[in-house]
């Protein structure tokens, strides 16, 4: 059954039995190719779709969802049952939709060859092979094609395609006292041939963690680089998601509008970036695209919402709406863009006489993000002495609370943001970050 | 089924075909705070196909099973794209058995209404205790069918039934903000998630508890950890790094890892073992039909074995476990863990705390991560040891080793031995949460080293 008609039939049917009915149709063709130990070894096609309908009946929602098209009745049935428990709707279905500009498809990406593909892949490996012929790489890289329909009973009907184009390379580096794995990669709507920048990033961690270095236990200043304080940084996506602040559960509950963190910061969240890896022309539940300013200068602006959040809360909806076909609507990012400073990494390198250089942090996801606690081991990290980087520092933990170190703790933010993905993020560099070391 | 699938792999032309079709249905309610976030079902069906050419592989991932034979032949031509090299698969025999779920109560025979009510009821004892700010209280299950049929003559139709319960409680004083959970999850029935009334007070109590706890001092500490722990300790420090695809092929990391190398004391095994009837991590034949069995990893503290699929098996001229899985039909099957555990030994806790002067006692899970060699592993709340007696709670206790190290300080190995499923699993690659259980009793370790604030 094509979209059209499946989306048609359902609507029809849920609409004859509920109040209002909204389905959420996805599809996609994703082509991933994958080179474990240097050797190409997976070339895989996955084309997948799936359905989601939301009702809303005597005022309140239910949902289901399906991807077996030739059981669309139990779908209506479920989503109906559903509704018996579900919350009270606090909102409408949107009856129209202007989408915002905003490029997100690329038809080279369409176009790429899986063989074109598969050279990219090798063209990585042959590149950190050539400088290090020891190591072991693997490599993804991955074009897929995606369909998003939403359509209602209020006579929304919106389409959105759009590309994601993904290539990664790590390497891995196996002596007597251990492993060390480094990897780049980028996520993109635009089909992205560039390999050197990633494959020289790599190379690049490969030259630094030669040497080793010990450090103790201490207080140390420290650079966190654009990889690093992506880490952190979910702590705050927690913190500003609608839905964790009408819990009460984030600590920024209740702050609009106050200096919660340094001056020199300020945070959007912006769908509105051509070909970037989470724009959109609108929202998955087909209100129009925004850029909103989450933190500026400091201060507090806006949390993120989708209807049924923004609704009990009594606040406007800020087009944030996220979901996959199998869940419904909750608040999400999209992309994260942190406003860069006027400090360049070497006058932060050069301006350290004894501390840290953090590059990537294990265990970042497993402590009290809520709180912006942290607590992690330093995956990556160096020491610097001097102005220089003087080895890897391992088997050391690094902790603190990032709301703390973002409101009093930041020396300069870097000139140089980098856009990996869905968040754009410069270098930081902290007074004082707390170590354990062995 | 089996007869379509079997014929349409007939349709294209590789060393090795396997075809997976997986039929689903699944229930879940949410309550967040006061809200009732999510309640209903849904369904799914799936498929896949797998095939090899000269060691390469092809693999298509779809929901139009009526067009199966194309997806054979996409899958045979991709293969023949990645495939220059070793095309050897280790031998098992081929199956053909139905494997049905056994869940002691089936949650399909229970209504929706009744799971609602279990969580509303849970959630309100959570919501109603002192301190609490919000809670989450989460309810699934699943039923999946999976037909696996494969070129070598395996017909297998496995069906599981998983049903779990996981509960948390957020506490809030000011910007201080804790939380506290506990999480069931196995193939053991609807019947496991009932009754924990006394799980959501106590969990409640936790949540508000750490919000007068102070973080430890960070440095190196002689650590207890308790059984749910130890279960994460050792899936982290070890499960991972003895999947046999990170290392089968990069020589010398199979020189590090080499058979009979010493990890820990004599005191110390470790094993794998998906034919655990009820646990979370169950299968009785993994994803390419072969049969699942106890797989010790570490014995008398010696590396003893490690877990294979097929083909790392053959590369690496060893016997196949039966630990190639995959999240769905979504993702081709690689080498994971099932129920991993350590096992108990005779210390009593009371042992493992005396003669400790300084030291900390970490309880309960909020999840681990490890690049193989260096890892964490959090706990959900801990206390100070001083002198072989217990102190002030602490929170934040995130711990951190070295593989190559940590287990050669286990110093004492307790006798209270439990198993945890629960509704997180395990993550590889992109394939998350996998169902597992993770095991162990309590253990003493030293020269943790310990994070702080």
């Amino acid at each position: 059954m094509n979209p059209d008609g499946l989306i048609d039939t359902v609507l029809s049917k849920a609409g004859a039995a509920a109040d209002a009915a909204e389905v959420f149709y996805e599809s996609s063709e994703s082509r991933p190719v994958e080179f474990e130990n240097n050797k190409l070894k997976y070339v895989s096609t996955k084309s997948e779709r799936g359905v989601g309908l939301r009702v809303i009946k005597d005022g309140r929602i239910g949902f289901s969802s399906t991807s077996d098209f030739a059981r669309l009745d139990e779908l209506v049935e479920n989503a109906l049952e559903s509704a018996k428990f579900g919350q009270q709707a606090k909102f409408e279905l949107p009856a129209s939709c202007e989408p915002a500009e905003v490029e997100t498809y690329d038809e080279n990406v369409a176009a790429f060859t899986t063989r074109q593909m598969t050279e990219l892949g090798s063209e990585m490996i042959h590149q950190v092979l050539a400088r290090y012929p020891e190591v072991q790489c693997s490599a993804d890289v991955s074009a897929s094609v995606g369909d998003e329909r939403i359509a209602n009973t209020n006579g929304l009907d919106l389409g959105h395609r759009s590309t994601t184009f993904t290539i990664s390379v790590t390497a891995l580096e196996v002596n007597d006292d251990g492993l060390l794995w480094v990897g780049d990669g980028r996520t993109s709507s635009l089909l992205l041939q560039d390999t050197t920048k990633i494959t020289n990033k790599v190379t690049a961690d490969l030259d630094l963690a030669r040497k080793e270095a010990v450090v103790s236990t201490g207080v140390y200043p420290a650079i966190f680089t654009p990889d690093a304080m992506a880490t952190l940084f979910i702590s705050l996506s927690e913190g500003v998601n609608g839905k964790l602040v009408q819990k009460g559960a984030s600590p920024l509950a209740g702050k609009l509008g106050e200096q919660i963190l340094d001056q020199r910061l300020s945070v959007f969240d912006d769908a509105l970036i051509d070909y970037a890896a989470s724009s959109a022309p609108h929202d998955t539940e087909g209100l129009r695209s925004a850029r909103t300013a989450l933190i500026e200068k400091g201060v507090l602006k806006n949390y993120l919402f989708d209807l049924q959040t923004a609704g009990t809360m009594d606040a406007e909806p800020t087009g944030n709406g996220l979901r996959h076909y199998e869940a419904q609507p909750t608040p999400g990012d999209n992309n994260t863009i942190i406003r860069p400073g006027e400090t360049p990494f070497e006058e932060m390198l050069s301006g350290t006489r004894r501390g840290l250089l953090v590059s990537s942090m294990l265990g970042g996801a497993t402590g009290n993000t809520l709180a912006g606690d942290f607590s992690v081991n330093l995956e990556l990290g160096f020491l610097i002495e001097n102005g220089a980087l003087a080895g890897r520092v391992k088997n050391c933990m690094v902790f603190g609370n990032i709301y703390d170190l973002l409101r009093d703790g930041i020396i300069a933010i870097g000139d140089t943001p980098e856009m990996k993905g869905s968040l754009s993020m410069p270098h930081f560099w902290f007074k004082g970050i707390s170590a354990g070391a062995q | 089924m089996i007869g379509t699938i079997r014929s349409a792999i007939g349709a294209g032309s590789a060393d090795y075909v396997e075809v997976r079709v997986q039929e689903s249905s699944a229930s879940g309610v949410q309550y967040t705070g006061k809200e009732l976030e999510s309640i209903g079902r849904r369904a799914g069906l799936g498929g896949s196909v797998r095939a090899m050419v000269k060691g390469g592989w092809g693999f298509t991932s779809f929901n139009q099973v009526e067009e199966l034979p194309r997806f054979v032949r996409a899958a045979c031509d991709q293969a023949r794209l990645a495939g220059r090299g070793f095309a050897g698969l280790a031998p098992v025999d081929p199956v053909k058995e139905t494997v049905a779920a056994a869940p002691e109560v089936d949650p399909r025979r229970v209504t929706l209404e009744q799971k609602q009510e279990l969580c509303e009821r849970y959630n309100k004892i959570i919501l109603s205790s002192p301190k609490i700010q919000t809670s989450n209280v989460v309810y699934r299950d699943s039923v999946v069918r999976e037909y696996l049929v494969t070129s070598y003559g395996t017909e297998l139709v496995q069906e599981t039934c998983f049903a779990g319960a996981m509960v948390a409680a957020v506490a809030k004083d000011g910007s201080n903000v804790q939380q506290a959970y506990d999480s069931v999850g196995d193939l053991r029935g609807y019947q496991i998630v009932e009754g924990r009334e006394e799980v959501c007070e106590a969990v409640a109590r936790r949540a508000a508890d750490l919000l007068s706890a102070d973080p430890p001092e960070a440095g190196p500490y002689t650590v207890v950890i308790d059984p749910k722990l130890c279960g994460v300790f050792v899936h982290e420090a070890f499960g991972h790094l003895s999947a046999a695809d990170a290392i089968h092929e990069n020589q010398r990391l199979c020189k590090l890892m080499s058979i009979g190398r010493r990890f820990g004391p004599d005191t110390l095994n470790i094993y794998d073992h998906p034919r655990m009837p009820g646990e979370a991590g169950y299968y009785a034949y993994d994803a390419e039909g072969t049969a699942g069995g106890k797989t010790y990893l570490i014995r008398d503290g010696v590396l003893a074995s490690r877990l294979h699929s097929r083909q790392t098996a053959a590369m690496m001229n060893e016997k196949p476990t039966g630990n190639a899985r995959c999240l769905s039909y979504s993702f081709a099957p690689i080498v994971r863990m099932s129920n991993t555990c350590m096992e108990p030994r005779e210390h009593s806790f009371e042992q493992l705390l005396d003669g400790v002067e300084n030291g900390i006692y970490a309880v309960g899970s909020m999840g681990g991560q490890t690049d193989m060699e260096m890892f964490t592993f959090s706990a959900e709340e801990g206390y100070e040891i001083k002198n072989g007696k217990l102190g002030r709670k602490l929170r934040d206790v995130v711990l951190s080793g070295n593989v190559f190290h940590t287990l050669a300080n286990i110093e004492m190995i307790g006798d209270d031995f439990r198993i945890y499923g629960g509704l997180g699993g395990c993550g590889k690659g992109e394939q998350a949460p996998l169902r597992v259980s993770d095991g162990g009793p309590s253990v003493r370790i030293k020269n943790v080293l310990v994070g702080g604030r």
